[in-house]
């Protein structure tokens, strides 16, 4: 029951901090589900929806156990176009973009699956991702930029670095 | 009595022997799997297995036990990653211009062997779920979706308008 409330508590402050303050150019979009008794559609990523100037080229699926965190990493060249498929997820930003109007920023986002979301995480900004969950968490990532396998774009640093400035639990454990 | 021997179905390196739609492609991709999860490539347009772009993206789930179909489209192709579970799709090629017309063809999608399928536009295809928990796919047609005016033509299952026995196991709605 305990651990339950915890997360509802968790989500409801993480709704109210997307509509306030997020990294510029990060966007939180709510996914609409059908179902019927066959099953179900989820549309992910529709250029209409106006979320973002790049169009679609690449797409790939990760996944996370339990207990399992992800990060902290960073793009110099892509933004990052999350959308949960399965799962609960917490995924913490912390923007050091100097020029950037939130630079300092740290928040947390919960997404979760009675609440799907796409997430835009711009170029730039420190992210790293937990599962809350009890199941392995599905999520599908369209970057910007297809991977480029010899040289990624991708920068990281540990979970419990104190390079970055917001910091984050001891719960927040990888490898 | 020993029965009747069983026809070729695989060569030695494991690749089908049965035919397949003209324009379908399965590409097989990879999953690395660490510690804290796996990593899936979906879609990379330098794979060079289809010519047309990346424009929108969904994904569906199919229910134990249940089918969805069948189904066709005339302006866009389906480009189908499994994400979670198995699926069986079975297709029937009704274009009248296809080296393959009239062609039946059955091929399962799992986590054992992940990959890409494209599905050129003509061809009826059906997807039944012979897994044992709701599967997920991904599709990447090469056309937004059109909610006013779909580019999607059905018929039920039992259809007497495909050629195609389907067997009791393929119900949906």
């Amino acid at each position: 029951m305990l651990s339950c409330s915890l997360v509802f508590v968790v989500t409801v402050a993480s709704c109210d901090v997307v509509e306030r303050e997020l990294p510029a150019g990060a966007r939180l979009h709510s996914l609409q589900m059908s179902s019927d008794h066959t099953g179900s559609r989820l549309d992910l990523y529709d250029p209409a929806w106006g979320l973002h100037q790049d169009s679609l080229v690449y797409a790939h699926v990760f996944t996370m156990l339990p207990g399992c965190a992800k990060g902290w990493g960073l793009h110099e060249e892509h933004d990052d176009r999350y959308a949960l498929l399965r799962g609960t997820i917490e995924i913490a930003l912390y923007d050091p973009r100097e020029q950037a109007s939130s630079f300092g920023l740290g928040v947390r986002v919960v997404i979760e699956e009675s609440h799907r979301q796409l997430l835009i995480i711009p170029r730039g900004v420190w992210h790293a991702t937990r599962n809350l969950g009890h199941n392995e968490a599905l999520i599908a990532d369209f970057p910007t930029r297809p991977y480029r396998h010899q040289n990624p774009d991708k920068f990281t640093l540990p979970l419990d670095t104190p390079e970055i400035p917001y910091q984050l639990g001891p719960e927040w454990c990888g490898f | 009595m020993p029965g009747k021997r069983n026809p070729q179905t695989v060569t030695a390196d494991g690749d089908r022997v049965a035919g397949i739609p003209f324009g379908v492609v399965v590409k097989p991709v990879r999953t690395h799997v660490d510690a804290r999860g796996s990593l899936m490539e979906m879609y990379d347009p330098r794979w060079g297995v289809h010519s047309g772009e990346m424009v929108y993206a969904y994904a569906f789930t199919i229910l134990p036990g249940c089918a969805k179909g069948w189904g066709l489209h005339l302006e866009h192709d389906d480009r189908y990653v499994l994400v979670r579970g198995r699926m069986e799709i079975v297709f029937y090629d009704a274009r009248e211009d296809s080296p393959t017309h009239g062609l039946e063809a059955y091929v399962t999608m799992s986590e054992f062997e992940r990959c890409l399928i494209t599905i050129p536009s003509g061809i009826w295809h059906a997807n039944r779920n012979i897994g044992e928990t709701e599967l997920i796919v991904m599709n990447f047609p090469t056309t937004v979706y059109d909610h006013a005016s779909p580019d999607k033509f059905t018929l039920p299952l039992d259809t007497k308008e495909i050629p195609v026995e389907l067997g009791p196991g393929w119900v949906g709605f």
